[in-house]
């Protein structure tokens, strides 16, 4: 069975869409599909808290994408495939407790932006970092710098910086995002 | 950054290592790292918290896709396409014929209300035949229509007699003689009509009286109490009306001026139905200040409209250029005493109560058109060949009951038609119920 023998192709996700849309070969699909199945889990897990459920989630999911992904133009799959999952967990909860939950439709890119632009910029963009860096807030910027710069887990900067763990992560997803912005405003300076 | 190298980067393995505290801190490191860049790895590992056995999970889960895969699969190159077609035929089969029910259903209710609405309203607007006024005026109306659902064979006997076939008419009528028309045969009937209504004014208890029987006499129990007591509202029985009941009031009038009585008003929203009175005046009962309504009468166009409780308003009706569809009236007679004593006719809604005021034979219009057949003569015509057709002749009784004033209306031939006179003249005397006026159809 497709779901038994491991992913043994090295296909990317593209051509193997391609693949299940042409053919609808359920093979390729189960081969595509595993490919994100243990995040796929882990999204339901993440919605659903239980396992059992999330299990049938990850399931139910497949069964949706049988069906989908034949009608679907999908040029990025990783993104398409978590915003199915994401939406398929949210349903299912709005279902259960009748809660309602707006649906992030925004399709998933991945925020970083920074390998897009030139070389020529980066040492601009490096000089601009360190002055941003420094109007931050003390435990973003400690965050970060002990993140990025030594490259310490959030374990290790949970016990150095005296953070809580659960903290540590917004901590430096907030100190990215206004880093960025910061960035962004000061090239936008320089430009004038 | 390769996006592309994620999917097999991470299992569920290295999230189990990663809460368990098996990763080195550099591997830690990587994975929230990667997770800052990628929403779904994220989530998955904000997700994996929870669970205990992550790696066991994931191969449960494999096993059971594994599993739909080859159910999906045999299905897909098995009894699928087949098992489909099977599965919609099906569907379709119970779609239509709960449609099929559901049509017919309505269709045969809104028949008859309609059939039981217009002779009633005409019935209670004549100087009425029946002495016993509108309560009895209901009777009849319900057993016309349970009649006319069975359909007597024998019935058909009278019929054949009055229309005579197209081709004998073709040689053996004179010129000036006119088609038989629907409306002379009907006449025929009519009588048998009012023979029925008799019968069933003597035994007008509503005891025992089937459920159609007793819609309808619900129905009008009601109009009738609207008559009694002006405004008075009605709604079908067993409906409960909403929380607070109101009142919306209003007078139906045609363009006019002059009100409609028995108008039937229906709540869309609630359906609860009121009729106007005499005056054409109604209460509907709402829980609703603003409704929207149907109004409909006999004789006026439909119309939907809001109504509302502020005030009395006046609904114009249209008259409608429609005119109500014929009533096949079935009877078998009275008694059990002659074969022949049925009849089927077309009647239209204006005949009936244009023959309801008509003078009828003492006997009835069945004997009576026993007596004409049996007491013919055999009548020749200059070729010596025997008179076909019909003779239609107008009358007028006297104070004592006899024929005077003998019209031929449709002739046939002299002496045809000097025995149909004859006939009529030494024949049984009459009623006049109404109208001095009648008819005779006599067919030779």
């Amino acid at each position: 069975m497709a779901f038994v023998k491991n992913i043994s192709n090295n296909l990317p996700d593209e051509e193997l869409v391609n693949q299940y849309q042409s053919t609808g070969n359920l093979d390729v699909l189960a081969n595509l599909y595993q490919r994100y199945m243990d995040l796929i889990y882990g999204v339901c897990l993440k919605y659903l808290a239980d396992t059992e459920d999330a299990k049938d989630c990850v399931i139910m999911i497949f069964e949706e994408l049988v069906v989908k992904l034949r009608k679907h133009e999908v040029s990025h799959f990783k993104g398409w495939i978590y915003q199915v999952a994401k939406n398929h967990c949210l349903m299912r909860l709005r279902k259960e407790k009748n809660i309602p939950v707006t649906i992030d439709t925004e399709f998933v890119h991945l925020p970083d932006f920074s390998h897009q632009e030139d070389g020529i910029d980066k040492e601009m963009n490096f000089t601009n970092m360190e002055y941003c860096l420094e109007q931050l807030g003390s435990q973003q910027r400690l965050a970060i710098t002990l993140f990025y710069y030594q490259e310490k887990c959030y374990r290790d900067i949970s016990v150095e910086a005296g953070i809580e763990l659960n903290k540590v992560r917004s901590f430096i997803q907030n100190g990215r995002r206004n880093l960025k912005i910061c960035m962004e405003n000061q090239a936008l300076e320089k430009q004038k | 950054m390769d996006q592309q190298s994620n999917h097999s980067n991470y299992t569920a393995l290295d999230f189990k290592r990663y809460y368990s505290g098996e990763m080195t801190e550099r591997e830690m490191h990587a994975l929230e790292k990667a997770a800052l860049e990628d929403p779904f790895l994220s989530d998955a590992l904000e997700g994996y918290e929870h669970a205990n056995t992550p790696v066991e999970d994931i191969e449960s889960i494999r096993e059971k896709l594994a599993r739909q895969d080859s159910n999906k699969r045999n299905v897909v190159t098995g009894a699928f396409s087949g098992w489909k077609w099977m599965r919609i035929a099906a569907i379709l089969v119970v779609i239509l014929g709960a449609g099929m029910l559901v049509y017919r259903f309505n269709a045969r209710n809104s028949e008859k209300i309609l059939a039981s609405n217009e002779p009633v309203n005409k019935s209670l607007k004549q100087d009425s035949v029946y002495q016993a006024g509108t309560a009895r005026s209901n009777a009849p109306v319900v057993s016309i229509i349970q009649e006319s659902s069975q359909a007597n064979k024998p019935s058909t006997n009278l019929l054949k007699q009055s229309t005579t076939d197209p081709k004998d008419l073709a040689v053996l009528t004179t010129p000036e003689v006119k088609p038989v028309s629907p409306l002379e045969s009907i006449k025929e009937s009519a009588p048998v009509f009012e023979n029925d209504n008799r019968r069933v004014e003597s035994n007008a208890d509503f005891k025992d009286m089937s459920g159609l029987e007793k819609i309808a006499k619900d129905k009008y129990r009601n109009v009738l109490t609207d008559t009694t007591s002006p405004g008075a509202y009605s709604k079908i029985p067993g409906k409960k009306t909403g929380p607070a009941p109101l009142l919306i009031e209003g007078k139906i009038v045609d363009n006019t001026g002059n009100a409609i009585p028995f108008a039937t008003i229906t709540d869309v929203n609630m359906k609860t139905v009121a009729n106007s009175n005499e005056e054409g005046v109604f209460r509907l009962r709402s829980t609703d200040s603003n409704t929207m309504a149907k109004i409909s009468a006999v004789g006026y166009n439909t119309r939907q409209q809001t109504l509302q409780t502020k005030n009395q308003q006046t609904i114009v009706l249209e008259p409608s250029d429609q005119q109500l569809s014929e009533v096949v009236v079935t009877a078998s007679g009275i008694g059990k005493t002659k074969k022949q004593n049925a009849s089927v006719s077309k009647i239209e809604s204006k005949e009936i109560a244009g023959e309801l005021s008509m003078a009828r034979p003492v006997n009835g219009w069945i004997s009576y058109q026993q007596y004409l057949s049996d007491s013919m003569r055999v009548i020749l015509d200059e070729k010596d060949t025997r008179c076909k057709g019909t003779v239609v002749l107008d009358l007028t009784i006297n104070k004592k009951g006899r024929p005077e004033k003998i019209k031929v209306i449709q002739s046939l031939h002299k002496a045809c038609n000097r025995e149909a006179i004859r006939l009529i003249e030494n024949g049984p005397s009459w009623i006049i119920s109404g109208q001095r006026q009648a008819q005779v159809t006599v067919n030779f």
